[in-house]
Order: C-alpha cells, then sequence, then structure tokens
C-alpha cells in the first residue's frame, strides 16, 4: 500500500470526484482538494501549520493542476508556486498538468517550469494510465 | 511697375548708350576718313601740278600718264560722297557745313571735264598749247577744292565731337542713375516681401499686407507657393488622417481577432469539459454497475444530468451570443413588466426559499421602443445574475428593479444587495467566460459579456457600481435607434 499524498487543484467539482475516484482505484487515499488556484496557493502556504495537521500526509508528492480557473489559473499557480516552492523547500513536490485543452501552446508553456512532469488530458485519463504516469513517485516514495 | 519691365527698361536704356557710343566712335573716325582722303587729293593734285609743270618745259603731252593721275584725283571726292548717309547729311545742312558735299560733286565734274580735254587733245580737236593752258586751269581748281574742303569737314567733326561726347556722358550717367534707382526697387521690394513673411502676427493679418504691399511676380510667386504649401499641407493632413484610419481599423481587427481566438479557445474548452466529465463519469457507471453498487451508479447518473444541463445552458449562451452579434430584429414597442416577470419565472422556487424581495418600478412616459430580444436578454442576465449571487449572510436578500425614461433615453437599474465583485476584479466584469463566484454558482461566464454586446448593438452604455454591499448596474439606452 502507498502512503503517497497528492493535491487536486480545479475548479470543477466532477472532475475532481472523477480523478480522486481514479487516484482511489490505484490504492492513493490521501487527497487534498482545493477549487481554485488561490485557495490552493493559501492552502500551501500555511505550511507549518499543514505538517502539523497531517503529519507525513503532507506535503504532498504530485499536485494535479487545471488550467482554467476563475480566480487564479493553472500557469499563473505555476508563476507563484515556483517561489513558494523554493522559500517551503518543497523540492520533493511536483506537478502534473489535469487540463481538457490539448492545445500544444499550453503543453510548451507547462512544460517550461521544470517540476511539470507531466501534462494529462481529461477524458483521455484512465486508471491505468496514471498508474502508470504515478509509478515513478510511488518507488521513490516506498 | 513688374520687375521684368524694370529688368526690360534697364537692357533698352543700355543698348541705346551702347548703339549711341558706337555711332558717335564710327562718325568721328569717318571724319578722320575724310581728312585723308583730302590729303589724298592734296597729294594726287601736287602730281598733277608738276606734270603740268613738265608740259611748259617743253616735254611731250602723256595723255595717259595725265589722264591716270586726274582719274585718281577724282577717286576721292567719289569715295567721300560714297561713305556719306542721310544722317550726315541732315545734320551737314543743320550746321552749314554742307557746302562741302557740292564741292565733292563740284571736284567730280571738273575732273571729268579734264578728262574731256585730254580727249579732245588726243582727237586733235584742240592744239598742244591751248590743252596747256586749261590744264593749268584744272591744276588751281583741284588745289583750291582741296582747300575749300578742308574746313567744312573739319568743322562737321568738330560739330560731332561737341555734340556727341556730352551727349554719352549725360546718357552713361543717367543710365547709372536709373539702373541703380531700379536695382534699388526691385533689391527693396523682395527685401520687404522678406520682412513681411519673418514678421509676427497672425495669417489673416499678413495676407491684408501683402495684397497691399505685394504686386507683379513676386505678389505671383507667394500666391504659387502658396498654393503648393497648402496642396502639400492637405494632403500631408489627408495621408495622416488615411495612416490613422488604418492604424485604427487594423488595431480594432487585431482586437477583433484575439476576442475570436480567446473565444474560440474558451469556448472549446467549456464545450469540452462537461463532456470529457460525462465521459469519466459514464465509465464509472459501468464499473458501478458491474460491481453492483447501484447507488453510487446512480449518483453518477444524475451528476450526468448536471453536467448536461450545464452544456446546455452554455450552449444557450453561446448561441445568445452571436444572436447578440446579429442585427436582425425588429423594433417595436415592448411589455417591460412581462420582461421582467418571465426573467423572474425560472427563479421562483429559489426566491420563495430564500424570501428574496424584488422591487419593481416602471414609469415610462411611453411604451419602450427597441429590439425585444436584445432588451429580453439584458434583463434576464441582469436579474438572473442578482437571485444567482444572492447574498445569504445579509437578512433580507433583494434586488430593485427601476426602469425609466427621459427625452433622449431608456433608464434600466438593477439594484441588489449580493455578493458584489471583487475591487481587484471589477475590470473583467465585461469579459467573456468570467466567473467571480464559481463556489455559488457555475455560470457560463457568458452573462455580463452577452449584455454588454446587446447594450452595445444598441448604442447605449452600461455602468457598474459594486461592493460587498451588492451591486448596482445602470444601463441606458437611447431612444433614436440609428442603424
Amino acid at each position: 500500500m502507498n502512503k503517497m499524498s497528492v493535491l487536486v487543484v480545479d475548479d470543477n467539482e466532477i472532475d475532481r470526484y472523477i480523478l480522486s475516484r481514479q487516484l482511489k482505484e490505484n490504492g492513493i487515499e490521501d487527497i487534498f482538494e482545493q477549487n481554485d488556484g488561490e485557495s490552493a496557493l493559501s492552502f500551501i502556504a500555511q505550511h507549518e501549520n499543514n505538517v502539523r495537521q497531517y503529519g507525513d500526509k503532507y506535503p504532498p508528492v504530485v499536485i494535479f493542476l487545471d488550467i482554467n480557473m476563475p480566480i487564479i489559473g493553472g500557469f499563473d499557480f505555476l508563476e507563484k508556486f515556483s517561489t513558494l516552492r523554493e522559500e517551503l523547500s518543497l523540492e520533493s513536490c511536483v506537478i502534473m498538468m489535469y487540463s481538457s485543452s490539448e492545445r500544444e501552446e499550453d503543453k510548451r508553456r507547462a512544460s517550461k517550469f521544470s517540476f511539470v512532469k507531466d501534462y494529462l488530458v481529461k477524458g483521455d485519463l484512465t486508471p491505468e494510465i496514471l498508474k502508470e504516469k504515478l509509478a515513478p513517485f510511488m518507488t521513490s516514495e516506498s | 511697375m513688374k520687375i521684368s519691365t524694370k529688368l526690360l527698361v534697364i537692357v533698352i536704356l543700355t543698348l541705346a548708350e551702347i548703339s549711341l557710343t558706337l555711332w558717335s566712335v564710327f562718325e568721328i573716325s569717318k571724319g578722320a576718313k575724310f581728312h585723308q582722303l583730302n590729303s589724298l587729293h592734296l597729294k594726287y593734285s601736287a602730281v598733277f601740278s608738276e606734270q603740268v609743270d613738265k608740259l611748259n618745259s617743253g616735254y611731250q603731252i602723256d595723255t595717259d600718264m595725265l589722264r591716270h593721275t586726274i582719274e585718281q584725283i577724282r577717286q576721292q571726292p567719289t569715295e567721300c560722297l560714297a561713305q556719306v548717309n542721310i544722317l550726315n547729311e541732315i545734320i551737314m545742312k543743320q550746321i552749314g557745313t554742307y557746302h562741302a558735299l557740292g564741292i565733292c560733286e563740284q571736284d567730280i565734274i571738273e575732273s571729268n571735264n579734264a578728262l574731256a580735254i585730254l580727249d579732245k587733245f588726243d582727237n586733235k580737236e584742240i592744239d598742244e598749247e591751248s590743252a596747256i593752258v586749261e590744264l593749268k586751269n584744272y591744276v588751281l581748281i583741284f588745289n583750291e577744292n582741296s582747300s575749300l574742303f578742308e574746313k567744312p569737314i573739319a568743322d562737321t567733326v568738330s560739330f560731332v565731337m561737341r555734340t556727341m561726347i556730352p551727349m554719352v556722358i549725360f546718357i552713361s550717367l543717367f543710365n547709372i542713375i536709373f539702373i541703380g534707382y531700379m536695382s534699388r526697387s526691385i533689391s527693396g521690394s523682395i527685401r520687404g516681401l522678406i520682412s513681411l513673411m519673418s514678421s509676427e502676427g497672425n495669417n489673416d493679418e499678413l495676407e491684408r499686407k501683402i495684397d497691399q504691399n505685394v504686386s507683379g511676380e513676386l505678389k505671383e510667386l507667394l500666391d504659387v507657393t502658396k498654393e503648393r504649401l497648402t496642396n502639400e499641407i492637405m494632403m500631408n493632413e489627408v495621408n495622416e488622417k488615411l495612416e490613422a484610419v488604418v492604424t485604427a481599423r487594423t488595431r480594432s481587427l487585431e482586437k477583433a481577432n484575439s476576442e475570436l481566438e480567446q473565444f474560440a479557445y474558451r469556448t472549446s474548452h467549456d464545450l469540452k469539459a462537461p463532456l470529457t466529465s460525462t465521459k469519466g463519469l459514464a465509465r464509472f457507471i459501468i464499473q458501478d454497475i458491474e460491481g453492483g453498487q447501484l447507488e453510487n451508479a446512480k449518483d453518477d447518473a444524475s451528476k450526468i444530468v448536471e453536467q448536461m444541463g450545464k452544456l446546455e445552458s452554455l450552449v444557450e449562451g453561446i448561441l445568445s451570443l452571436s444572436a447578440a452579434n446579429s442585427d436582425v430584429e425588429n423594433i417595436k414597442a415592448l411589455d417591460i413588466r412581462k420582461l421582467i416577470d418571465e426573467s423572474k419565472e425560472p427563479y421562483s422556487g429559489d426566491l420563495e426559499s430564500m424570501n428574496f424581495k424584488v422591487v419593481e418600478s416602471i414609469q415610462l412616459e411611453s411604451p419602450m421602443i427597441s429590439e425585444e430580444v436584445r432588451v429580453k436578454q439584458i434583463i434576464d442576465n441582469l436579474v438572473s445574475n442578482a437571485i444567482k449571487y444572492a447574498d445569504k449572510a445579509k437578512e433580507q436578500p433583494c434586488v430593485n428593479i427601476s426602469v425609466y425614461d427621459d427625452l433622449d433615453n431608456y433608464y434600466l437599474d438593477v439594484e441588489d444587495n449580493g455578493l458584489g465583485i471583487p475591487e481587484h476584479r471589477q475590470n473583467e466584469v465585461f469579459q467573456m467566460f468570467k466567473r467571480f463566484h464559481p463556489t455559488v454558482n457555475k455560470g457560463s461566464g457568458l452573462g455580463m459579456s452577452i449584455i454588454k454586446k446587446h447594450v452595445d448593438s444598441l448604442n447605449g452604455s452600461i455602468e457598474m457600481k459594486s461592493s460587498e454591499k451588492g451591486t448596482k448596474f445602470s444601463v441606458v439606452i437611447p431612444r433614436e435607434i440609428t442603424e
């Protein structure tokens, strides 16, 4: 059993539900959810509080990040997260984009951030693909 | 006087001066020539006298030699007469020296007579002695003619010198003064124009001064220059305006293009999102049915229904937007109260459960005349926003809808005490796909941009004031419908 934890940042409740269920099928039970880039950033900013509250479940190993969100979108989140990541020493924390956009431009833009490890397209994602994508992070964690 | 006329006068005066001078020189030299001819006449007369003297000493008469000498003597008066022109004759008549020409003619006649004596002698008509007497007589005549001829010629030459030289000097001085005056007048008018043109003062005053003080070629030059400059300035202005138009068009096209791009991107994204969600949910339902988890399957199926509802409202929104862009619409008198009632109807349940108060005030002097679909969608979206984003923390959620008019415009105010729009995002309100309270209501994010498009195509305006206390939208639609 993997004790890996993840954070899902998506404004769409159904998409969060679908991803969570697929994660759970892969044995991942510790799932934090945020409905916007803004709330996700303030959640991450309360680092010490989170560590105290969630123990070794925090920080999440993978953050699944939607692009289109109303207040702070995926790309703005990436900009802000890159500074936050250094401030809070979250180097172990990586991001997988989770979007319905298949635009090459969006993929290229996301890949410019070193900590963005993958780009998952909603609708194409199955539990099997997810397992494959998460494999490297699971072994490193075990 | 025109500059060209002045210059022409200068040229004529100079030409006159030069020709008068040349003529004087020529006449004076002619006088010298006459003196020279008279000297020759004297010389040949002396030769003739010598030859006649020799006859006295007993020499035979050599008629050929004598004839040759007499012909040489005759040559000078002939040349003199040939050189005299009408002007000379007039002058000589005036100063009383005209008889010099008579002397020439007389001399020629005497020469011919002397030759006739020789002819007679050759024909033996007269004897040698009487021929010699005759010839001696001609020696005297020729000498006398020479001495008589000298004085009138000297008088004539001295007259010419006495009159011509002062006249030439006078004309030259006159020319110098006159040309000096002319050039001063020309350069003066040019300088005057320069100082006029470089003076301060407005254009009208300058033009008046120019009309008063400038004429001739300088005025023409100014007129041509002015016309040319005016044309050039006009061309420049036209070009600048064209350039500005092109720039503005390009900018608006670029803006429209980027809006369209953004629209296509967001539309495809927002249309796709419920579909992909539905796909994922459908997979779960299959799994759950296979695993016998029918309650889960039912939950997911109702989520699919929710997604489909969302998709439906999005498609409707997009259709409304494209309707907002097109302008095929009848203008007619509208029943505003009915439109407001229709806008509340879908939310009747919510209104009741939230104890939501709707205050309506319609004060129209005359029925509103406009495009029904546009006005309906403006009202629908404003009213539904007020209801959807009601602030549950407030005791009495409410919306005030007021419609009124004046001579020029119709006014529609919709004021709620709802959640309001965060101050830092108020500039995004009329952009497409903007949602400000995603947790409260999952709208398409198109409502306000639909309103804006309709207001724009009705040549109206919309303003928003929003705070935590609520939001007020004020729409103004002009009565006159401009095509």
